[in-house]
């Protein structure tokens, strides 16, 4: 006859070690996140070279041994050397490109990038326009807790650099495989002077 | 720096939380499934995430993840209302227990098995299992109860103390 609590140890216990568990999760890590900067970097590209094969090029390590960089070229005779513009493409926005945005933006906004909690959410429009050949998107931030203990609150008077997170939603565009750059802020107003037309189409958003 | 205290937290947790996950999924294989893919999750988000609260959200991924696992299974695999197989009493009746609480585990439900994992093998009060779980601690007390009530039909009438088994019933 035994207790509940002690049954339940002495199966648990019965499971064999792992020793190898923290590599493991380690590099299951970094493929996942490979994944996905691939899919968000280059799903234009890719789209684009619809009816050619294409070839990896380059794999370049960055930083602790993990796969960070990927190259991609069109294989001979593909579409993908001369991709025929489309419309836009409206894009997944993932962890890379929010961390990407906010990132850039700080450094715009001469912020240190812990004073950046991240994207406000719900904020953020990310896009492929193949006429401009660029990536575009659009986002507001977020001031991180210790940057509002720093700091005090948004309205905390002049001088406070908080009050640049009020200036949104903020344009941003970058080239393939290029980093963002804060294109400039909207304080609010429309985005279309400076988004291309069809790109706005795709985010549903109001024209001008 | 980060990923230094990441893998230094996964050598010294990780094993816990490895049998945490076996008894969640009764399964070695889905139990190193589960518990890399709760790890996994963490991983990407070391950063966002203080370190102090790591294992709170490796714990509360890991139910997650159980949950819905046991949900994707149930459209595939039919538990059965008894054990197939009850090895006969003999020298070996420790490992049969644990072997027959194992397989009893794995005929609860998804959230039973959690409630009774968490509560009496994880020691963890009723308030803090019902944060853990994201329900109120009443509904935590009728799945441990009703989790308890399915393991005494399944396991053999002298396996477990009556004590234990009507503790959550008072």
């Amino acid at each position: 006859v035994t207790n509940i609590n002690e049954l339940l140890r002495a199966a648990a216990a019965d499971l064999p070690d792992n020793p190898a568990l923290a590599e493991q999760v380690v590099a299951r890590g970094r493929r996942h996140r490979l994944r996905v900067r691939a899919a968000g970097g280059c799903a234009a590209v890719v789209v684009a070279a619809v009816g050619g094969p294409l070839t990896v090029k380059t794999l370049a390590n960055v930083g602790g041994g993990g796969i960070d960089k990927i190259t991609i070229s069109a294989a001979p005779g593909s579409r993908m050397s001369n991709p025929r513009p489309t419309g836009a493409q409206n894009l997944l926005v993932d962890d890379f490109v929010r961390n990407g945005l906010a990132t850039a933006w700080a450094a715009g906004q001469r912020l240190q990038r812990s004073d950046v909690a991240g994207t406000r959410k719900g904020s953020v429009f990310y896009a492929y326009d193949p006429s401009s050949a660029k990536y575009w998107a659009i986002a507001d931030f977020e001031p991180s807790a210790s940057a509002l203990a720093k700091h005090g609150t948004l309205n905390g008077g002049n001088g406070d650099p908080l009050i640049q997170f009020q200036d949104g939603p903020f344009i941003f565009s970058r080239s393939a495989g290029g980093s963002w750059t804060l294109v400039g802020d909207t304080g609010g107003g429309p985005i279309c002077p400076r988004v291309p037309a069809a790109v706005i189409a795709v985010w549903h958003l109001p024209r001008c | 720096v980060v990923e230094e205290e990441f893998t230094w937290f996964v050598r010294r947790r990780g094993p816990a939380l490895r049998r945490t996950a076996y008894l969640l999924t009764g399964d070695v294989g889905r139990a190193e499934d589960l518990v890399q893919t709760a790890l996994v999750a963490l991983w990407l988000k070391q950063r966002r995430v203080a370190a102090a609260n790591w294992e709170a959200y490796v714990r509360r991924t890991l139910i997650n993840i159980s949950t819905s696992w046991w949900r994707l299974r149930s459209s595939t695999e039919r538990p059965t209302a008894n054990l197939p197989e009850r090895p006969a009493a003999g020298w070996t009746d420790a490992v049969d227990e644990r072997v027959l609480l194992v397989n009893a585990l794995r005929q609860l439900s998804a959230r039973q098995r959690a409630a009774v994992v968490l509560r009496h093998y994880e020691d963890m009060s009723e308030a803090d299992t019902a944060r853990m779980m994201g329900c109120s601690v009443g509904t935590v007390k009728s799945l441990a109860s009703r989790g308890l009530d399915r393991l005494r039909q399944l396991l053999p009438a002298d396996s477990l103390t009556e004590d234990t088994l009507n503790e959550e019933l008072s």
